[in-house]
Order: structure tokens, then C-alpha cells, then sequence
């Protein structure tokens, strides 16, 4: 039986920067990293971006670590080994090779996986999902050969219109059949979603809404797509982009607390004595936003691979930080920035000049900023950022925070 | 290299000499700039380029560069070695 003093589950950039600092901080420890892939820390924002899916720039560009640097580090890295039970009281976690581990501290970094699509036919070859590196490379290899014609995506968010870019780009029709009303809802308003349209729409990309495909056509390959309304649409690739799922059903026997993630304290601690989670897969007590919540980017999970790291060497660090990311497509750049969820409890401000492209959604609770949403308009991301981060009294300053001149600076405590 | 742009860093009792940002790289996820708005911005072309290769100091810069998810910031010390990605 293996036995480690930190282990953590998941290689990912919680994961990975986690035992990045563990070892900086206790030398001697014993360190494993348990993966259910076989590769070591790669770069999961590179996958949906264009030089790398279309091979312009070096494939070992996805690399963030090489891997000799774990050795290098005295950290075990168990790839290809999947996490299928855990017991808190005797802490020992399960593999499905039968193996088990012992810890003293454990990390769950494990992220969360594409949602399957459970339709007729979408096990069929020609039918992609983006989250892994595997994912990508099939997306590669059925590139590459450029007999690819037509491509039917199906969902509306950051990969989508990132994949729909670079479709194009090789000269690959697309088809973009989505259940919502609008595309990126409601990640995006109904404004801001008509800028990001209206460029689908002039490079080519035909959008279908409000319906969905009930089953993948083909002998043995993708042939077409059948939607809810009896129609067909020929095509020769499916891009499954239906959203994510956090994979608890291992968890249970544990008996941690689970909501859709595993739930966190601010300290990132969950519900079971010496475990702590980071990453994708936590849905912690957010101290800024007053709200539990879950994030799914780059930036939130690195810093909270860190907090948990420190947490688990004995410190009592809050997780603090407004997260954001932002998306790249057909010369578009968005940035979102806090919570962009919609919900009843919520105003929202617009900024900005829809026919100049430029514009953005201000996501109002009470008396303060909570999140936003800028089409165009990145310069002033870190403000947003800083003005939820600060938590600002805001509710006089509707009118200025409308205005696109105003300089949203002057707001901030210091100025 | 390919694409890349180089910023001399003479900040006094620093260990870090030149910044260097790949701009083939540069996917504009600003994780950068989130850690030091003081060092860097987005230009026209939705590639960060350096405005004061002085103003952070090591550890911070360091962090700019670790925080980029495609390892597009490269720091080179004061004798020429690479500090970053190492």
C-alpha cells in the first residue's frame, strides 16, 4: 500500500500548483498526485485556441510541466489511475486497478468532465467534446486530413464560439444548433449575445435555435444530425459542447458534503476532517460575494490550489479572489469577470454602444457590483474585478456606471 | 525565437534583468495583468506588451509569469540565465 504524506487527486493546475507549493514549503514530504489522465500538468485553456488545434504552433507548447520535473521534485505522479472510493476515517483512497493509498492530508483537484451525450449515435466517430488533451487531439487528427465539409456544435459558451472561429477558418461549414433563445445564454445578455451573433453570422456560421438534435445519423461515421422537429442537417463532424459535470458518484460512500461540487469553506476545507478540494470542483464559501459558489476558470483554480496547499500545511488562509476569464473569437474578445450568473435577486446596468460592438452587462445585487460582462471592452476588466473585490457602494452611481465615458477608476476606494 | 519581444529591466536589487513575451503565445488570457497592472497591458492587437519592466518587484513578476496559462512570459536574470519556466 503506497502511503503519502500529501496526496492529491487531480493534475490539472489546482492539483499540479498545489504540490508545486506543498513542496516549496515541507521539502521532506512525501508527495503523490494521483490522474485519471495519463499526461502530465498541460495547458487546458491552450486546447480551444487556434494555433494550437490547427497545428500552427509546436503541440509540446501544451506542456506546463515537463515530465522530469517530477522526479526533479520528488513528486509521484499516477497517471492513468482513477480515484473510485474514498474512506476519510481510515484515510485510504481507492483506485480502480484494486490499489489503494493512504494519506495524512488529501486535495481533491479533480475537476469536472464533459457532460456524455446520451443520444442515439453520439458514441459514433466524428462526434468531439473539448476538455481533455485526448479530446483535442481527435479534434487534430480529424483536421489534419481536411476532408472535413460540414460541422453541426451543438451548445453556446466560451468553446463553442472559440471552435466555430477556427472551423471557419479552415473553410469548414457550421451549423450551430442550441437550445437557448440566444447564443451564450445566459452567460451573455440578449444584447450583448447579438454582437457576438452578428459576427457568427457574417463569417458563415448558420444558427439554429430554441431546438435541439435527438440523435447523431451515420453508418459506423457521422452522416448528419436529426433535430427535435423531424429535420436533418448533413454533416460530417458533431462538436458536443452540452456543458460539465463534476463526477461525485465516487464520493458518496464517503459521505462528503456534495452539491453538484464538492462543498468548501472559505479555507477550501470540506466536510470530512483533512481534506480540501480546489479547482473546478469546489463549490466553496466565496467571502467577496457573499454566496457559495463554483468557478470554472484558469486563474480560480491555480489560487486555490495555493490557498489549499497552505491550508493543509497548517495555515488558516481564506480563499479570496475575484476570478475571471475571457474568450477569443472572430476578433471578438470577452471578458467576464465575478459571478455572471443570472438570478432573481439581481439588477443589471449596460455600458456601452451596441452598434460599435463595445458593450457590456453590469450584474447588480443590493447596493454592489457582483460580476460583469464585457463584450469589447477588456481595459476595464481589473476595474470590474476590483470594484467587486472591494465590495463598493454603488447604488448611487447608476447613471455614471451607464455612461461609457465615465471613468470607471474614480470609483475605486484609493482614487 | 519566433515572435517575441524583449524588456530591459534595471530595477535596483532585483535578480531579474530582461521580461520577454512570446507574442505567438500571448492568447490574451490576462492572468498577468491581473497580478501586476503595473508591468503590463493589452495592446491593439490583443498581445500583452510590457509598460514598465520596473515596477514589481521579483516575486510579483514571477507570479505574472507563472500565472499565464501558456507560459507566454519568459524571465531571464541579471547574468542571462532563464529564471522562468524553468
Amino acid at each position: 500500500m503506497a502511503d503519502y504524506r500529501y496526496l492529491i487527486v487531480g493534475g490539472g493546475i489546482a492539483g499540479t500548483t498545489a504540490a508545486e507549493t506543498l513542496r516549496k514549503a515541507d521539502p521532506d514530504a512525501t508527495i503523490g498526485i494521483v490522474s485519471d489522465e495519463p499526461y502530465p500538468f498541460y495547458s487546458r485553456v491552450l486546447l480551444s485556441k487556434p494555433a494550437f488545434l490547427l497545428g500552427k504552433q509546436p503541440f509540446d507548447s501544451v506542456w506546463m510541466k515537463k515530465p522530469e520535473w517530477y522526479g526533479e521534485n520528488r513528486i509521484a505522479f499516477l497517471g492513468s489511475k482513477t480515484a473510485t472510493a474514498l474512506d476519510a476515517h481510515t484515510k485510504i483512497l481507492t483506485l480502480a486497478t484494486g490499489e489503494t493509498i493512504t494519506y495524512e492530508k488529501l486535495l481533491l483537484a479533480s475537476g469536472v468532465h464533459s457532460r456524455t451525450w446520451e443520444i442515439p449515435g453520439a458514441e459514433k466517430p466524428g462526434v468531439h467534446y473539448l476538455r481533455t488533451l485526448d479530446h483535442a487531439k481527435a479534434i487534430i487528427d480529424d483536421l489534419k486530413a481536411g476532408e472535413k465539409k460540414r460541422a453541426v456544435m451543438i451548445g453556446s459558451a466560451c468553446v463553442t464560439f472559440e471552435v466555430a472561429e477556427i472551423l471557419r477558418t479552415v473553410g469548414v461549414e457550421v451549423t450551430e444548433v442550441m437550445r437557448e433563445h440566444w447564443f451564450w445564454q445566459p452567460g451573455l445578455s440578449e444584447r450583448e449575445s447579438k454582437i457576438v451573433e452578428k459576427h457568427l453570422i457574417d463569417h458563415g456560421v448558420t444558427i439554429i435555435r430554441d431546438t435541439e438534435v435527438t440523435e447523431v445519423l451515420g453508418d459506423g461515421k457521422v452522416e448528419g444530425v436529426l433535430l427535435k422537429d423531424g429535420s436533418i442537417i448533413a454533416c460530417d463532424m458533431v462538436f458536443a459542447f452540452i456543458g460539465v459535470v463534476m463526477p461525485t458518484g465516487w464520493l458518496e460512500s464517503s459521505e462528503i458534503a456534495l452539491d453538484r461540487g464538492i462543498v468548501a469553506d472559505e479555507y477550501l476545507a470540506t466536510s470530512l476532517p483533512d481534506v480540501w478540494t480546489a479547482g473546478d470542483a469546489a463549490r466553496y464559501n466565496d467571502v467577496l460575494l457573499h454566496d457559495r459558489v463554483m468557478m470554472g476558470n484558469w486563474m480560480n483554480a491555480r489560487e486555490q490550489g495555493e490557498v489549499a496547499a497552505e491550508n493543509m500545511l497548517g495555515k488558516k488562509r481564506r480563499f479570496e479572489l475575484v476570478s475571471f476569464h475571457t474568450s477569443h473569437g472572430f476578433g471578438n474578445m470577452i471578458g467576464f469577470a465575478g459571478d455572471g450568473r443570472v438570478a432573481d435577486d439581481r439588477t443589471y446596468l449596460y455600458r456601452g454602444d451596441e452598434a460599435s460592438g463595445a458593450f457590456g452587462r453590469i450584474i447588480v445585487r443590493g447596493k454592489v457590483i457582483v460580476g460583469a460582462t464585457m463584450v469589447n471592452r477588456i481595459p476595464e476588466l481589473g476595474t470590474f474585478v476590483k470594484l467587486i473585490q472591494h465590495g463598493v457602494d454603488i447604488s448611487a452611481k447608476h447613471t455614471e456606471l451607464q455612461d461609457p465615458n465615465f471613468d470607471l477608476k474614480t470609483l475605486l476606494p484609493s482614487a | 525565437m519566433a515572435n517575441t519581444q524583449e524588456y530591459v529591466r534595471n530595477k535596483e536589487g532585483s535578480k531579474i534583468g530582461k521580461i520577454v513575451v512570446d507574442r505567438d503565445l500571448c492568447i490574451a488570457a490576462v492572468s498577468c495583468i491581473a497580478v501586476s497592472e503595473a508591468t503590463y497591458k493589452l495592446d491593439d492587437e490583443n498581445k500583452v506588451v510590457v509598460t514598465d519592466a520596473n515596477a514589481a518587484d521579483d516575486e510579483t513578476l514571477i507570479m505574472s509569469a507563472e500565472s499565464c496559462p501558456t507560459k507566454a512570459i519568459l524571465l531571464f536574470g541579471t547574468d542571462g540565465t532563464q529564471v522562468f519556466p524553468k
